[in-house]
């Protein structure tokens, strides 16, 4: 006789989400005149492609703007103390200078 | 990972654009030739163009009791392997009795939230837990402490968002009190092997707990370059540190020495295993120095990055140091006054790192290194590797009768050295009887 296989009911071992889906920034409808915001987590050489991103916007676009990494902090590290007080300070620091748009980086 | 990340933080379609190859292997002309001709197009493009619609999916949010598959171990391993719930190995299926004896051996509710764990933003429960539990192999007697590991993860200051990053770190789980040999964890030879159920399977819950709950899965959220395995508990021998007058981890760090505490830090090299010999304590710790300055680079300290490293010493050499006059505190002195590196191989190390040259004088003037190692040019001088706020915690471990030690360099703030006491439920007393019954 053939012993039957037991047989298990599980539950889930996946968490429940609190994320709810936003709404992003409508897009921009040129780039001139508008203020760009630098974010910079020191990485993956942002202290190259940045200087060189603000060069060429500068040239395609008449008065375009940007406001430099350095005038937010790192966005990652050096501690969590400095990185979480820097996150903080980010909302009223882009209002406080009338940002258009932010370019954040970089990932690697 | 950009997309996965913002996806659990609410933005499926966030603005993303991608550099053309790997950066850091491009020298400065290739990487501005690379933004001026594809970068800038994206961005513009990312920037100018409506975003992408979201179609939201439905997503089935199930009740905790609910049953979500039945099926033989085989067909709930091979359900779990698909959804991505398992690390690879067999995993124990959780059915609502297995998930119900591990509850007992806490008082907290199964819908306490110990905290909501990045990157999907989810949240931890007692239950979650449990299940995690079930699944690792883990005992039911274990539960106070996989709620410990879960309250640590949980802690802001442990860094649990950045688990997925490049160096691939693994945490290392270090145990004190006496909680330790009712439990019936190796605390001794072959101390990180696996073979010991408690080590083994908490140190593989706290793997599995990350893939399910806060969603740490490799190719999207998990960027590891090469990984490490989940490690085995490592408890300390707090019976070698009081005999040879030394305080355990968990009292340094705060806690009395009845507490039964877990710390946990990141780890993300590891040394040779080396001995070191004689009964001199400097013999011991000058190989242990060099050791340290093997495996520890200066770049993250010229970074401002403060570093929770980890010595494991085993209790013979422990106890020579002990008897040259050291406590673990005066180790750790002796450690960072004496990483010490050459001049010019600290700036050879940020040379390789760092395209563009980093001096010294550079980083005296940005307070990262003291005034002293700018004082003169002698490319001899000496420099730290550190900053004086990194710290290694001496844990006394491993074989009795080896002389034997190993350095772990932790990956600074990411997995930062987190301690938290194991809360035991009111009827713990019973509860263990009960098993010995």
């Amino acid at each position: 006789m053939l012993t039957k296989e037991p047989v298990y009911k599980v539950v889930s071992p996946v968490g429940e989400s609190t994320t709810k889906v936003k709404p992003l920034a409508p897009s921009l409808k040129t780039l001139e005149g508008k203020t760009i915001c630098e974010l910079w987590n020191k990485m993956f050489r942002g202290e190259v492609t940045f200087p060189k991103i603000e060069e060429v916007l500068s040239k395609r676009y008449p008065g375009i703007k940007f406001v430099r990494y350095a005038e937010f902090g790192s966005t990652h590290g050096p501690d969590e103390k400095t990185e979480r007080a820097t996150m903080e300070a980010l909302p009223e620091k882009l209002k406080q200078f009338r940002c258009d748009a932010v370019i954040s980086g970089n990932g690697g | 990972m950009a997309k996965s990340i913002g996806e659990g933080s609410g933005y499926p379609n966030l603005r993303v654009v991608t550099y053309p190859g790997v950066i850091n292997t491009h020298e400065f002309d290739t990487i501005r030739k690379n933004v001026e001709k594809v970068l800038v197009d994206q961005i513009v493009k990312a920037l100018l163009e409506p975003a992408k619609k979201v179609r939201t999916a439905s997503t089935v949010e199930r009740e905790d009791r609910e049953i979500l598959f039945s099926g033989t171990l085989e067909a709930v391993n091979q359900f779990f392997y698909e959804n991505m719930w398992t690390d690879g190995l067999p995993i124990i299926p959780p059915t609502i009795k297995k998930v119900e004896e591990f509850l007992k051996y806490t008082d907290r509710s199964p819908d306490e939230v110990l905290g909501i764990l990045p990157p999907r933003h989810v949240k931890a429960t007692v239950w979650k837990i449990a299940v995690n539990g079930v699944m690792a192999g883990c005992r039911p007697e274990y539960m106070p402490i996989l709620l410990a590991v879960v309250e640590i993860m949980a802690d802001p200051n442990f860094g649990l968002e950045h688990s997925g990053s490049t160096p691939g770190w693994e945490a290392m789980i270090i145990l004190n009190g006496p909680i330790r040999n009712p439990l019936g964890f190796n605390y001794q030879i072959a101390v990180q092997r696996p073979g010991n159920q408690a080590n083994t399977s908490i140190g593989r819950f706290y793997r599995l707990f990350l893939r399910n709950v806060p969603g740490f899965l490799p190719g999207t959220t998990d960027m590891a370059t090469f990984g490490h395995m989940f490690r085995a508990v490592v408890p300390e021998n707090d019976e070698t540190c009081a005999e040879i007058g030394w305080k355990p981890l968990h009292v340094l760090r705060g806690f009395k020495p009845e507490d039964n505490v877990l710390t946990i830090t990141s780890i993300r090299a590891i040394s040779d295993p080396f001995q070191t010999i004689g009964e001199k304590a400097e013999r011991h710790l000058d190989y242990i120095v060099d050791w340290v300055k093997r495996i520890i680079e200066p770049f993250e300290a010229s970074e401002q990055r403060t570093e929770s490293n980890v010595v494991l010493l085993s209790p013979v050499v422990a106890s020579v140091i002990a008897k040259g006059g050291y406590s673990k505190e005066d180790v750790n002195r002796y450690i960072m006054e004496h990483a010490v590196i050459p001049a010019r191989e600290y700036e050879w190390n940020l040379a390789i790192n760092s395209p563009q040259p980093v001096t010294i004088t550079d980083l005296v003037k940005k307070g990262v290194l003291p005034k002293e190692c700018g004082k003169s040019t002698d490319p001899n001088r000496m420099v730290p590797i550190l900053l004086p706020s990194s710290e290694f915690l001496i844990v006394v471990t491993g074989d009795p009768k080896r002389n034997r030690n190993t350095v772990y360099r932790n990956n600074h703030m990411q997995g930062f050295a987190t301690s938290k006491k194991i809360k035991l439920p009111a009827n713990w007393g019973k509860l263990m009887a009960d098993i010995r019954k």
